[in-house]
This record gives structure tokens, C-alpha cells and sequence, in this order.
């Protein structure tokens, strides 16, 4: 099977295995669904015969094996069921809540990028130099930060005392700003760690020795060897920190009240609202596996050496 | 014939101290191929990165070393940005050690090639790197610069290296034991292509037997001294240390060959005296106390003249 095939063909299976489980929760929940629907919807005390009904029409009544069947080609078109918190469809929950994620997702990503090559860089010139230890313990004191310490900090002196900002963030790219900076910090400086070993390998290889004896300058050996080289544990490293990112955007979207996925899940979660919980746990199981898919696909189109084997 | 490459009591110090190079004088000839021999640490290498300002920051490098281009002559030892511009990969050609390590494996055999007019911010004439890459014995460029490095063979990849180096017609091609990597057979075709395609090889190489053939001369360091230099050095050792390194080189239905006695000094500590006294054999009571100077091609005051 050709290399790209069986990336796919093993992001499946680990969905699949992913799928079952999240199902499984049902299994384990003590809340009828049928009843928790009726709620829901409005019907303060459900007569058991409305609760039969449902239960049929949702086939709850029908075998674990054919209900997981049933559920899994739902949701592999996007039907997760309804709310039991809203009584809403949860895809139409989530398509409301997910542009705001996105839209903070793809800040941090940005700020991650800019403070990893903003600690990697410096300290390249002259390693163990002042300008390389400095960095080195930024980078330290970055990835020992929580995320929610930042966001506190944040809210507390930037937004509250300085005033810079919004209390109650509304969802747009500028209100993103703020409420990125905590979740980028740790990951840009794991980044950074990552980034600045690559380019001290490439760059002190024989390679760019010659290179160098050939009279190519140092901008065009570090764009040219040094971060092509650097890429591919980069971007493993960086496909691995989106399940963190998933995990980081639940507390900063909520101590941030952004209109987010993460601050949905908090919420389902409290309310016990399992349905929209299983979509969004499947969606962070997606987002992950994409970008993973993604990483090794961008790796293997840099290195030719990868192409080929096996 | 011109002297191309006037070398002036080089010495370097590297960051920890070691001295490297201590006072060295060379010159080359158009045409000549001059050999660097001595062990790993004799500061073969060395030579040649300060040629090219390849020494790690914070070495300090004295004397001089002038390549001289028809008159014009650009001074090697603290070279400022615009002569370096003109000395690497313009008037100095390099080759190194390990073809395989010496190229990116993420770029193909001609990005490689097409990289010697790149790095100097020029445009490659169409076919231009696969001319050069025919003139040093690579057939069926066109199809094989499209490869990568680790689909080639070390030898056809230290060709590649070859030509290059070679892109600019420098006026000394600089090789840093450009076939180690090589099995012995390649060795030998490896080293006569670089040879005809130099026009002055400063060629360092450890094994004494390779450098007979093509070398028209031989140096001899130890400690970052040059000990001996001549034209029939392996041939005919002179200096002690020579001798030693001629006889610990294997030949076949000799026995074992005999080893060096002692181990090389430490270039940290400030050395009196000759540097190979203490593993001479020869050493008189002076050679702990005097530093002897080169003299008809030998730097030992035993070896008679």
C-alpha cells in the first residue's frame, strides 16, 4: 500500500476506535436520553408512553450493536443527536460555536509560530552566547507556565487594570488577540526547543560547511538548509500540541468567555448534556488525526528520503 | 610558474587554546599539487579553514596567507566581507570529507551544482551544470542530476563535489581528505579527476600512499608544524617523525606495522623544544630545548644534509 494510503487508512482506524468509545459513554450514563430529550424540549414532566415513543423513534430500544451502528453513520454525517440541555440539533450547536475557535485557534497558531522563531533564532549567531541563554530561559520559563496562570494575569492587569481589551470577548479576530496569548506561550516555547535543535543540527553540518565554502551567506543557508531541515520535528512536535491546543482553548475560552467550542464543552459538561460532549470529543479526535495526517504528508513531500522507503 | 597561494608564519589559536597551527610558511604553484600529510590534529584541516574563515568564533589566527590572482592580491588571515566574496567558492574551490555529508540530502544532485552560481547570486547558463557535471565523468547528467544524494555512489557523489567546487575555475582548489569516505579503488580515480580538474590543488590527505601519485610535493605536520616538505617524501622520509608515519602505514606480507611510540603532545600547554622530541627515538639533548626551523626541507637538526 503506498505510503499516503496507509497514513489514511491507520487515522481511520484510530477514529474508529475513538468512535466506540465515545458511544460507549452512553452505555455508561445513568440519564435516560429519551426523557432527557422531552425535557429538554420543553415538557416539564414526560408521560411514560411520550418516553416510550422517543425512545423508539430514537431506537434506543434496539440492540447495542445495531444502535452503535446507527449512531456512527449519523455522525459520520454530522448528525450527533439532540442537546438534552437545549433540545437544539448539536451540529447546528457546534457550526454556531466553532468559527470562534477557529478564529482563536488560528491566532495562537500565529503567535506560536512568531515566539518560536523569535526565541530559536537569536541564539543561533554565537550557542551558549548571552543573547542563546536568555532565550533558552525564556523558553524554560514559557513551558512551565499554565495556561490558566497567563489568562489570569491577563485578565486581571491587562484587561482589567490597564483596560485593554474586553471582559466578555465577543468572538472576532481582534477580540482573539488577548485570549490567544496564553495558549500560544507555552506552545511556541516548546516550539522554539524544538526548532532551535533542528537549526543547530542542520546548520552545523557538513552541508552547510559547504555551502559556506561556496560562499552562500548566512540567510541563505539558514532559509535555504537550516529550516527545511528544521521542519520536519517541527512539524511533528506542532501536530502533536493540537490535542493541547484543544485542551488549552477549554480554560482560556472560558475564563475568557469566548463564544467557543471549549467553553461548550465546560458547559455540556457541567449540565451533563452528553451528546454535544461526544461531538466535540470526536472533533478534537479529528482535528488531532488532520493534523498529524498533515504534518507526515508536509515531511514527506520535504525529504525525499522518506519519499521512497517502504 | 606563479606562486598562486603564499602561506606567512601562520599560526591559529583555537577558543579552548589549542594551538592549532604554530608558524606556518607554504607556497603553491600554478599547476602544482601541494599534499598536507600528518595525523588527525597535525592542523591539516585547520590550513584550509583559515583560508576559506571557517575557524569557529573567538579563534585567533597571525600571519598571513595571500592568494594571488594576476597581480592582484587578496589577503586570507581577517578577510573583511567583500574578499570573502571573492575568495569562497570564486578563487578557492573546496571539496570536503564526506561527499554524502558534504551534500543536503533534501536537494537533488543539481539544485546541489546549480547551488555553486547561486551562492555567488548568479543564474546557471541553460545546461551549464550539466556540462560541468560531464567534464568530471558524470554520464547521462541530465537524468542523474535529478536524483538525490543517497540514490548516488560515494565516489560519483565526490564528483559531483568536483564540479562544483570547480564552477568558477578557482585558482587553488582546496580538499580536505577528499577521499576517506571512498574505498581504495575510488580513491585513486577520485583523486586524479580533482587533480585535472584543479589548476592548484592544496590536497590534505592522511594516507601517505594515496598522496605519491598525484601530489607534486608533500608537506609533513605534526603538532601544526611543518616538519618536512620535498618532493619524494614518501618515498624517502627524512625527518624521524616521517619515517615513523611511512612505517606505520600497513603493507601487505610485512607483518604488522610498527606504531608510533607515545602520543601526540597537547597543542593547550605552550611547547619547548621540538614537539616530536618526546616520541623520538633520535632526540638529542638540545631538540627538548630548541625548536628547530625548517632547513633544506627538514625541520631536525639530526637528519643529515
Amino acid at each position: 500500500m503506498p505510503a499516503p494510503l496507509r497514513r489514511l487508512a491507520s487515522a481511520l482506524a484510530v477514529l474508529a476506535t475513538a468512535g466506540a468509545l465515545v458511544w460507549g459513554l452512553m452505555l455508561l450514563s445513568p440519564v435516560d436520553p429519551a426523557r432527557q430529550i422531552l425535557l429538554a424540549q420543553g415538557d416539564p414532566a414526560p408521560a411514560p408512553a411520550e418516553v416510550d415513543a422517543t425512545r423508539h423513534e430514537l431506537g434506543l430500544d434496539r440492540s447495542y450493536p445495531e444502535q452503535y451502528a446507527r449512531w456512527l453513520t449519523a455522525a459520520v454525517r454530522g448528525d450527533f443527536g439532540t442537546s438534552w440541555r437545549t433540545g437544539d440539533p448539536v451540529a447546528a450547536e457546534l457550526a454556531g460555536r466553532l468559527p470562534a475557535t477557529i478564529r482563536l485557534t488560528l491566532v495562537a497558531l500565529l503567535f506560536a509560530t512568531a515566539v518560536a522563531l523569535a526565541l530559536a533564532l537569536p541564539g543561533l549567531e554565537r550557542p551558549g552566547g548571552p543573547a542563546d541563554v536568555f532565550a533558552r530561559g525564556l523558553v524554560f520559563g514559557g513551558s512551565a507556565l499554565p495556561v490558566f496562570a497567563v489568562g489570569v494575569v491577563l485578565l486581571e492587569f491587562v484587561v482589567v487594570g490597564a483596560g485593554i481589551g474586553r471582559v466578555v470577548a465577543d468572538g472576532t479576530w481582534s477580540g482573539a488577540l488577548l485570549p490567544a496569548l496564553p495558549l500560544a506561550l507555552g506552545i511556541g516555547a516548546e516550539w522554539a526547543r524544538v526548532l532551535r535543535g533542528g537549526l543547530r543540527d542542520a546548520l552545523g553540518a557538513p552541508h552547510s560547511e559547504t555551502a559556506r565554502a561556496r560562499g552562500a551567506g548566512r540567510l541563505r543557508i539558514l532559509a535555504l538548509h537550516g529550516l527545511p531541515h528544521a521542519a520536519a520535528p517541527f512539524l511533528t512536535v506542532a501536530a502533536m500540541s493540537a490535542g493541547g491546543l484543544l485542551a488549552g482553548a477549554a480554560v482560556v475560552e472560558t475564563l475568557f468567555t469566548w463564544p467557543g467550542i471549549g467553553r461548550l464543552l465546560i458547559t455540556s459538561i457541567d449540565a451533563g448534556d452528553l451528546p454535544v460532549v461526544q461531538a466535540i470529543v470526536l472533533l478534537g479526535v479529528v482535528a488531532f488525526l488532520a493534523a498529524n495526517l498533515l504534518a507526515e504528508t508536509l515531511t514527506a513531500a520535504i525529504d525525499p528520503r522518506r519519499r521512497e522507503k517502504r | 610558474m606563479a606562486t598562486v597561494l603564499k602561506i606567512r608564519d601562520l599560526a591559529v589559536t583555537y577558543p579552548d587554546g589549542t594551538q592549532a597551527l604554530r608558524g606556518v610558511d607554504l607556497d603553491l604553484a600554478e599547476g602544482e599539487c601541494l599534499a598536507l600529510a600528518g595525523e588527525s590534529g597535525s592542523g591539516k584541516s585547520t590550513l584550509l579553514r583559515v583560508l576559506l574563515s571557517l575557524l569557529p568564533k573567538g579563534s585567533r589566527v597571525t600571519g598571513s596567507a595571500v592568494v594571488d590572482d594576476d597581480g592582484t592580491s587578496l589577503e586570507a588571515v581577517g578577510a573583511d566581507r567583500a574578499t570573502l566574496r571573492r575568495l569562497r567558492g570564486g578563487l578557492l574551490g573546496y571539496v570536503g570529507q564526506d561527499p554524502h555529508a558534504a551534500a543536503d540530502p533534501l536537494w537533488s544532485v543539481g539544485r546541489h551544482l546549480r547551488e555553486a552560481w547561486r551562492a555567488r547570486r548568479m543564474r546557471p547558463a541553460k545546461g551549464a551544470a550539466e556540462e560541468r557535471a560531464e567534464a568530471v565523468g558524470i554520464t547521462q547528467a541530465r537524468a542523474r542530476l535529478r536524483q538525490y544524494p543517497h540514490q548516488w555512489s560515494g565516489g560519483m557523489l565526490q564528483r559531483a563535489h568536483i564540479a562544483g567546487a570547480g564552477v568558477h575555475g578557482p585558482l587553488v582548489t582546496l580538499a580536505d581528505e577528499p577521499t576517506s569516505a571512498l574505498d581504495a579503488g575510488l580513491a585513486a580515480t577520485t583523486l586524479a579527476v580533482l587533480r585535472a580538474d584543479a589548476r592548484a590543488l592544496l590536497l590534505v590527505c592522511h594516507d601517505l600512499r594515496h598522496v605519491a601519485a598525484v601530489a607534486d610535493r608533500v608537506a609533513v605536520l605534526y603538532a601544526g608544524r611543518v616538519v618536512e616538505t620535498g618532493v619524494d617524501v614518501p618515498a624517502r622520509p627524512r625527518h624521524p617523525y616521517t619515517k615513523a608515519l611511512v612505517a606505520a602505514a600497513p603493507r601487505p606480507g610485512h607483518g604488522l606495522p610498527e606504531e608510533l611510540p607515545g602520543t601526540s603532545p597537547d597543542l593547550r600547554r605552550e611547547l619547548t623544544g621540538c614537539a616530536f622530541a618526546p616520541r623520538c627515538g633520535l632526540a638529542l639533548e638540545s631538540c627538548h630545548r630548541e625548536d628547530p626551523v625548517l632547513d633544506d626541507g627538514v625541520a631536525c637538526p639530526v637528519v643529515p644534509r
